[in-house]
């Protein structure tokens, strides 16, 4: 996989996805969907696996990193790793799936983004909620993944507009799995 | 990385990595302090992309600016502002008048204003940090107000990068308690002081003062749709600024004389385009 167009595609759907959520964000809560989450899911579909794995893992310390957290009684933190480890979950569900599902279609990325989302709040919540037992930092699981969960569930959406210009782009990406060649554009 | 068969693979940093982002997760916070300037650098190349995706999103979204859209509306609320925090202040002076033998009055503080823009805003869709486009080189700092609206207070600066800051909102479930006093929406009368703390959804909360007026010893009682203003001692250059309206009043159940009350900001923190930043000048101050 080219390195390259990761970095860059993953810098312009970041960039997207930070500047438009406030925009897509559901009624007066905190769901929005991710943009980040239906592209990972992508890479993790046509990537060999190690790649895909590795890709996920930066997107979510990407995603750590640029979530900067208030403390109780002020001050702010960045705790890396939750959404890294999430993230690289995830795409190990796509990982697993992905010799069952039609890898040309894009009702596969709508359906595997919910799914692989879960994985990937249930891992960084349950992280989260583990070190605030030792670490209080005023984090109510139950509200973050309420909110994640739909947040994911929505993200199913973005995932439909993502797949063209990332199936448009995939020879780019060039993606070196053997289950791949047929859709990949390499000959 | 080396050939198969050498000792760093890309499997063993694969393994490396995960290990690393295992044991950031469980990490402390204060031992985590180094990851502030990592983060820094995120948000830096980040932004180019995330600055262009907010300006797109905040003209389809009608995003809240730093002045009222109606100019004389906001002259005016800017104007009752001033007059609220002078009676702050006067009540303030009052209750000095017994300290001013023993030592010294402070200037009052000034403030400089300086207007940023949004950014972004937090990746994580439960946290409700915004990031600014002013920094430590534009002299913001720790405890800075961000206004919108002319008058809306949005939150306080709790971070400063180099050329951004972050604003916690005063609704942001970490935000601390701040003080406000709750006047009538419309026509004078006496304000009540409350102590509100954020309840996570988006609102305040918290128990007031008793308080009465005229001989006749009337409490003064808050309604629904009363106004909310700063009056928090820690934020004095900041009283008089519009925290929101009530929208709940209750009785207190640990003290059935005082009430309680939920307050809504009108400001929705996740739809902002810009800020102003009203920064205590400490030089003017102490002159």
């Amino acid at each position: 996989m080219s390195i390259g167009a990761f970095v860059i595609a993953l810098w312009i759907v970041l960039g997207l996805d930070e500047g438009l959520s406030g925009l897509m964000r559901v009624g007066g809560g905190d769901v929005a969907p991710s943009l980040v989450l239906p592209f990972v899911v992508f890479i993790a579909l046509y990537a060999p696996a190690r790649a895909a794995t590795g890709a996920a893992l930066a997107a979510g310390l990407i995603i750590d990193l640029l979530t900067i957290r208030a403390l109780p009684g002020g001050g702010t933190a960045v705790i890396p790793g939750a959404n890294a480890l999430g993230m690289a979950l995830a795409a190990q569900v796509v990982l697993a799936a992905r010799g069952l599902v039609f890898l040309n279609s894009p009702v596969t990325l709508v359906v595997l983004t919910p799914v692989a989302g879960i994985v990937w709040q249930v891992a960084a919540t349950s992280l989260l909620a583990v070190r605030g037992l030792y670490d209080p930092m005023g984090f109510r699981a139950a509200g973050v993944l309420g909110s994640g969960a739909l947040s994911v569930l929505y993200s199913a959406g973005p995932a439909l507009v993502l797949w063209f210009p990332l199936r448009w782009a995939m020879p780019v990406f060039r993606f070196d799995s053997p289950h791949v060649a047929r859709w990949s554009g390499r000959r | 990385m080396s050939a198969r068969g050498g000792f760093i693979t890309s499997g063993r940093v694969l393994a490396a990595a995960i290990a690393a982002c295992l044991v950031c997760a469980v990490l402390p916070v204060r031992l985590l302090g180094w990851t502030g300037a990592v983060s820094g650098v995120a948000v830096r190349l980040v932004a180019p992309v995330s600055d262009l995706g907010k300006w797109i999103g905040d003209r389809a979204a009608r995003a809240e600016t730093e002045e009222h859209p109606d100019p004389e509306i906001g002259r005016l609320q800017e104007l009752e502002s001033l007059v609220r925090a002078q009676e702050m202040r006067i009540s303030e002076l009052r209750a000095m008048l017994d300290a001013l033998e023993q030592g010294d009055i402070l200037p009052e503080a000034r403030v400089r204003q300086l207007v940023g823009r949004v950014f972004s805003t937090s990746a994580s869709r439960a946290e409700r940090t915004l990031l600014v486009r002013r920094g430590a080189k534009d002299g913001v700092a720790e405890g800075a107000a961000a206004v919108v609206r002319g008058r809306h207070m949005l939150g306080v600066v709790s971070d400063v990068n180099e050329s951004f800051c972050v604003v916690t909102p005063l609704v942001a479930r970490n935000a601390g308690p701040i003080e406000v006093t709750v006047h009538p929406a419309e026509g004078d009368g006496p304000g009540v002081p409350f102590v509100v703390s954020p309840t996570g959804d988006g609102t305040l909360r918290g128990p007031g003062q008793f308080r009465t007026e005229g001989a006749e010893q009337r409490p003064v009682e808050v309604r629904v749709g009363d106004e909310a203003s700063l009056s928090d001692p820690a934020m004095a250059p900041h009283w008089g600024l519009l925290v929101g309206d009530v929208v709940e009043v209750e009785r207190d159940p640990e003290s059935p004389l005082r009430q309680l009350v939920t307050i809504r900001p009108r400001i929705d923190t996740r739809n902002v385009a810009r800020v102003v930043l009203r920064v205590p000048d400490d030089d003017r101050a102490s002159q």
